[in-house]
């Protein structure tokens, strides 16, 4: 994992499962299943 | 549900998560957040847990299938579930099957209504069931996923899909999710289940289809007695269906108002009794129209009251939630029961 900005950002090559697990950790989850925030799909959004 | 939904396995191919997720919303699978691909693998995982508990499930209204066990568990993954929350629920889906939980009624209905999902037992904590502070809310993963699956089982295999089959006007929150753990620590009476004949080492899921938590807002009153008075005036409620006088709902009381109650001698019985008196609908607030249908249904009134519910038994009464001086309460949709099942382990 790396960081973006001071957010944690995923590896694309990261399982979602172990997404999860990393952002759970980071107390970033509601509970639900979350997106993993890559660099690809965070310059999608803020592009 | 298209036909594809049918098949017991689909070759997915290499789809990746986020294609699935595109996949899965066009084929009306989704309510519309993140899904779990809900693989051979991790469905078979689910399965095992249920293993032994061979009842069969009754047809699934309104599409009347048979559920597979497979099925169910697909959901229950794609909601995000543990392997092991899944007997929790499949234990609500039984509920909900319950033929008194009128499971069509309550999923084709323009009313709001959602399934509430309460767990009691030890299994709140061995999964971590959230019980205290904002127990209704986001951020356990149990919680968030066992209400989620249920709602994406009722999708899925009943066929409740919004503007199609589930009619409802303006829906509800709680029907992305809405499940908790009753607070049996801070219960200064019985739980709720012991309240329905388990015993207490006993886990069980109560299912009943309710609008979300309204809630009952009291920092003033220092007695029972007022604190009753001021739950009674937030159940008097002209809009909500328990004015048809036809059904349960829940008063789950927060732990510092329960122990002002059990402080002054309430029991879950007399806070029934009370509520009951306290809680009718003054002729005043019910339109002339409304008035004149209630009566031809056989809900007459009381001198110038409507009462709320048939009986104080109607009440259902627990414990939830943390520190705080608020309750809440939960209308149902009124054709409805509080249906309880004992979770198979």
């Amino acid at each position: 994992m790396t960081e973006w900005c001071g957010w944690p950002v995923v590896e694309e090559t990261t399982a979602w499962e172990a997404a999860q697990q990393i952002l759970t950790d980071s107390e970033l989850s509601d509970g639900l299943p979350l997106v993993p925030p890559t660099r690809r799909r965070l310059e999608a959004m803020v592009a | 549900m298209k036909d594809i939904a049918d098949q017991e396995v689909i070759d997915l191919e290499d789809m990746d998560v986020e294609a699935f997720n595109e996949f899965a919303a066009k084929q009306g699978w989704s309510d519309g957040m993140p899904l779990y691909i809900p693989t051979e693998e991790k469905v078979a995982k689910f399965v095992e847990t249920v293993r032994g508990d061979n009842r069969p499930y009754p047809p699934v209204p309104p599409r009347q299938v048979v559920p597979t066990i497979q099925a169910l568990a697909a959901n229950a993954v794609m909601a995000g579930c543990k392997p092991e929350y899944f007997p929790v629920a499949t234990a609500a889906m039984r509920g909900v099957l319950d033929p008194e939980y009128n499971l069509h009624g309550t999923l084709a209905t323009t009313h709001s209504c959602a399934p509430m999902v309460m767990v009691s037992g030890p299994v709140r904590k061995e999964l971590n069931i959230n019980c205290g502070s904002n127990c209704f809310g986001q951020g356990w993963q149990a919680n968030a996923t066992i209400g989620r699956a249920l709602g994406l089982m009722l999708l899925n295999v009943a066929g409740a899909k919004p503007g199609e089959m589930d009619r409802s006007t303006q829906g509800n929150p709680a029907k992305y999710t809405f499940c908790f753990g009753e607070n049996e620590e801070e219960n200064p009476w019985t739980p709720y289940h012991v309240q329905r004949g388990f015993a207490p080492t006993d886990n069980v899921v109560t299912v009943m289809s309710g609008e979300g938590p309204h809630n009952l807002n009291d920092h003033g009153s220092t007695t029972g007695i007022g604190l009753l008075t001021t739950f009674a005036g937030g159940m008097a409620n002209p809009g909500a269906n328990t004015i048809y006088g036809k059904g349960p709902m829940f008063v789950i009381i927060g732990p510092e108002h329960a122990a002002t109650l059990k402080r002054d001698g309430y029991t879950i019985e007399s806070i029934r009794e009370e509520l009951w008196k306290r809680s009718r609908v003054h002729l005043s607030r019910v339109s002339k129209e409304n008035l004149e249908t209630y009566s031809t249904t056989g809900h007459k009134p009381d001198g110038d009251w409507l009462t709320i519910g048939r009986d104080p038994n109607d009440i259902h009464i627990t414990v939830a939630g943390g520190p705080g001086k608020h309750s809440a309460f939960i209308p149902s949709f009124g054709g409805t029961t509080v249906a309880c099942t004992r979770i198979a382990r």
